[in-house]
């Protein structure tokens, strides 16, 4: 895919975007265009194409970051409500629900 | 109610304080939320009071926060509990609601159509008989004590041996397993007959339909062929209306229904569509807002609008509705009803747009006409453009609780976790909120969205705030808790 | 077509941290594009590019939302990190949570066969008293009728 010339490449610095955040951002905007992401000395640079606005993806890093750094707080709580909405749903719980 | 001490802390400390979530709201108020659904409206020095660790004890202030929650020492930990389990009751059940879909045929096309309708002609989009049994079978497995089959299209009524073949079936398996089980049928009435109806009442199958207003607005909204679909909507409206009004000893009669989907015709029209159902003698209306899923996705540039505008439309529509209450007027909006069940009675009133986790499979199923198994009535919609992500499985190749651990249903339920959201879980409404996956995914790419931009978010928050608005004037309150009231 | 005019703000992370500096800029991605680069001392700049469609007066008002967004999520921050384990707590008895069982009936001293003798002793007399004050007689328990009149056979009833 042709990348976009008139954008220039976006440096994310590794202390305040984390790999993962960027390369899940690259997943949401994966069906909209390419983004190709370099680590560097410092951070990963991305190469946006296909159209892509560079502002929408650099939220969507900050909204994965975010996500990651509330992950760390919340994560086990969350797991345990969503297990048991499943488990009661499924049956596993109880009898019934073959 | 047994309290449990808190081990004594600090006072005047951000450390005394137990956890909350607080909005600030227009005019300089606070607005204080926590997990078991309880609020306090604070004004901005009490807040700075509060925050500091300085509302004096023994004060109402003090007495106030302390008996919701928000006093830390005082904090009564079996009643917390209690009402938040009480909250999220519907954690331990499975799908309450099954929505069955007879056919993709249907003899309308309803401009903000979501529902992958096709024409009346079209083949192979019909659910059989036996296999619209075999859904209510599967339904029959959820865990869930008491279960809802929703018949819906295209036009249900377009394939009536299967809708027939289906309450048949579900009214002998309920009375041989001794469940309960509740039938309702959404159709646009154009081919409702005498015979049928009578079919359906002896049922006990409730009845519901679309009427978006007057009789132009509708029929421009709900394209009909055969003209005059707002007609053929008020006739069976009035006609069911009149059989619960009779009801007869053999069987249960329920009172009618109706749903208003808001379209940008819609918009400033809200007082029209609000004496439509008024005339017709409806007590319920829901101003539902248009989402950019499935066809209404393609047709937004023309049917469809910012969140803003619905705002704008909801607010003038509730404030008429007030009015019409304060004259005597039964009438009451359903999203204001819903929501005010959470904010005032911390129940759950079975909204599964509105859950955390939300309902997407395990509280709702929707059964295509081949027997494809989705999330919900929108996972359906995307499936039909061809993205099986929401698809769960199929009624006749899987088992229930393979279904029920889905990875659609994990993901759902894992991206609709309002505490793995970064705006949500410090969001005052977190108590009575729930965000959509399919939403999300539809507008912005992922089953999580980014709620600082989500349209949906927006919407709601802005019908949250409108009701805590209101809920804050004695005039208001009194007949929004009088429409909740048990 | 106007160009839309940047704004950012110099947060310091070592002092407020980052996680709270990250969302107070996360929090404005609605009304801005929003992105966060390094600068020494621990420092951050956050710039803001007003999306299409917001007005000059909101573009305006970013930076003032970014400050106050992050002195509201420094106080989040202290307060959850003040109850996560009170919070986890409540929230883990919530979703075991089983009311509790009503008080049991008081115990009467008699065993489980002994309570059921009675039952069926008072459930017998119950049964006699319905069949005797059948037809209203005025001697419902037969108090004043001799043995010889319940249980004998001579038909030498003695009437009252």
């Amino acid at each position: 895919m042709k990348e976009d010339k008139k954008n220039s490449p976006l440096f994310f610095s590794a202390g305040l975007y984390s790999a993962e955040a960027l390369k899940l951002a690259a997943a949401v905007f994966s069906a909209r265009g390419g983004v190709r992401l370099t680590a560097g000395k410092g951070g990963t640079e991305a190469v946006l194409s296909g159209g892509i606005n560079p502002g929408e993806f650099a939220n969507e890093a900050l909204n994965q970051q975010c996500r990651i750094d509330l992950s760390a707080r919340n994560s086990r709580l969350s797991g345990i409500i969503v297990t048991k909405a499943l488990l009661s749903a499924s049956g596993s719980s109880k009898k019934g629900g073959k | 109610m047994a309290r449990t001490a808190t081990k004594k802390s600090a006072k005047g400390t951000a450390a005394a304080l137990p956890h909350f979530n607080f909005r600030r709201l227009s005019g300089g108020a606070v607005l204080l939320t926590n997990d078991s659904g309880m609020h306090a409206s604070l004004s901005g020095a009490q807040f700075r009071q509060f925050r500091d660790g300085r509302v004096a004890a023994g004060s109402a202030l003090y007495k106030d926060l302390a008996a919701k929650g928000f006093v830390r020492d005082m904090m009564d930990i079996e009643g917390y509990a209690a009402a938040c389990a009480k909250k999220n009751s519907f954690l331990g059940a499975g799908p309450g609601l099954h929505i069955l879909v007879l056919t993709l045929r249907c003899n309308h096309k309803c401009v903000y159509c979501q529902s992958s309708a096709v024409g009346q002609a079209s083949r192979g989009t019909d659910m059989s008989p036996a296999l619209a049994r075999k859904c209510v079978d599967f339904a029959l497995k959820s865990t869930n004590p008491g279960i809802t089959i929703e018949f819906q299209g295209g036009e249900p009524l377009l394939n009536w041996e299967a809708l027939k073949a289906s309450v048949l079936h579900a009214r002998r398996r309920a009375r041989e397993l001794g469940r309960e089980v509740r039938l309702a049928l959404v159709s646009n009435f154009s081919l409702m007959t005498e015979e049928k109806a009578r079919f359906l009442l002896a049922n006990e199958v409730s009845i519901c339909t679309s009427l978006d207003g007057p009789a132009d607005l509708h029929d421009k909204n709900r394209v009909f062929a055969g003209g005059g679909s707002h007609a053929a909507t008020v006739k069976w409206l009035k006609y069911f209306s009149a059989a619960y009004k009779k009801q007869v000893p053999e069987f249960r009669t329920f009172k009618p229904s109706a749903l208003l989907t808001v379209s940008r015709y819609s918009l400033g029209r809200e007082k029209q569509i609000v004496d439509e159902y008024v005339r017709l003698g409806l007590e319920d209306v829901f101003l539902r807002p248009l989402a950019p899923i499935g066809y209404a996705k393609q047709l937004w540039d023309k049917v469809g609008y910012e969140p803003a505008d619905f705002l704008s439309f909801y607010r003038a529509g509730l404030d008429y509705i007030l009015k019409l209450n304060a004259r005597g007027v039964t009438i009451r909006e359903r999203n204001a009803v819903m929501m005010l069940e959470k904010i005032l009675n911390g129940t759950d009133p079975g909204y599964l747009d509105m859950r955390c986790p939300c309902g997407a499979v395990i509280g709702q199923l929707a059964y295509n006409h081949n027997g494809d198994i989705y999330a919900c009535d929108e996972g359906r919609m995307v499936g039909w453009q061809g993205d099986d992500l929401f698809k769960a499985g199929n009624v006749e190749r899987d088992s229930y609780s393979k279904v029920m651990l889905s990875q659609a249903s994990r993901a759902c339920a894992a991206a609709s976790s309002l505490d793995t959201q970064p705006q949500c879980s410090r969001c005052a409404y977190k108590p009575f909120c729930g965000v959509c996956p399919v939403y999300n995914y539809e507008t912005q790419g992922s089953l999580s969205g980014e709620m600082p931009s989500n349209g949906r978010c927006g919407l709601f928050m802005g019908l949250f705030d409108t009701l805590f608005s209101l809920l804050a004037k004695p005039a208001s309150a009194k007949i929004l808790k009088g429409w909740v009231s048990k | 077509m106007a160009k839309t005019k940047k704004s950012s703000v110099i947060a310091d992370a070592g002092r407020d941290g980052l996680s709270a500096v990250r969302y107070a800029a996360y929090s404005l991605s609605g009304s801005a594009y929003v992105f966060l680069k390094p600068l020494a001392g621990g420092k951050v700049l956050a710039e803001f590019e007003p999306k299409p469609g917001v007005d000059a007066r909101a573009a305006a008002g970013l930076p003032a939302r970014f400050r106050l967004e992050l002195e509201d999520e420094k106080f989040r921050e202290k307060i959850a990190a003040g109850n996560s384990s009170l919070r986890e707590f409540l929230l883990l008895k919530a979703v075991n949570y089983a009311p509790k069982a009503p008080e049991p009936e008081p115990d009467s001293g008699l065993t489980p066969k002994q309570e059921k003798e009675l039952n069926d002793l008072i459930h017998q007399i119950e049964k006699e008293i319905k069949a005797e004050t059948a037809g209203g007689k005025k001697d419902p328990l037969g108090i004043t009728r001799t043995w010889e009149d319940k249980y004998g056979s001579n038909g030498n009833k003695k009437k009252r």
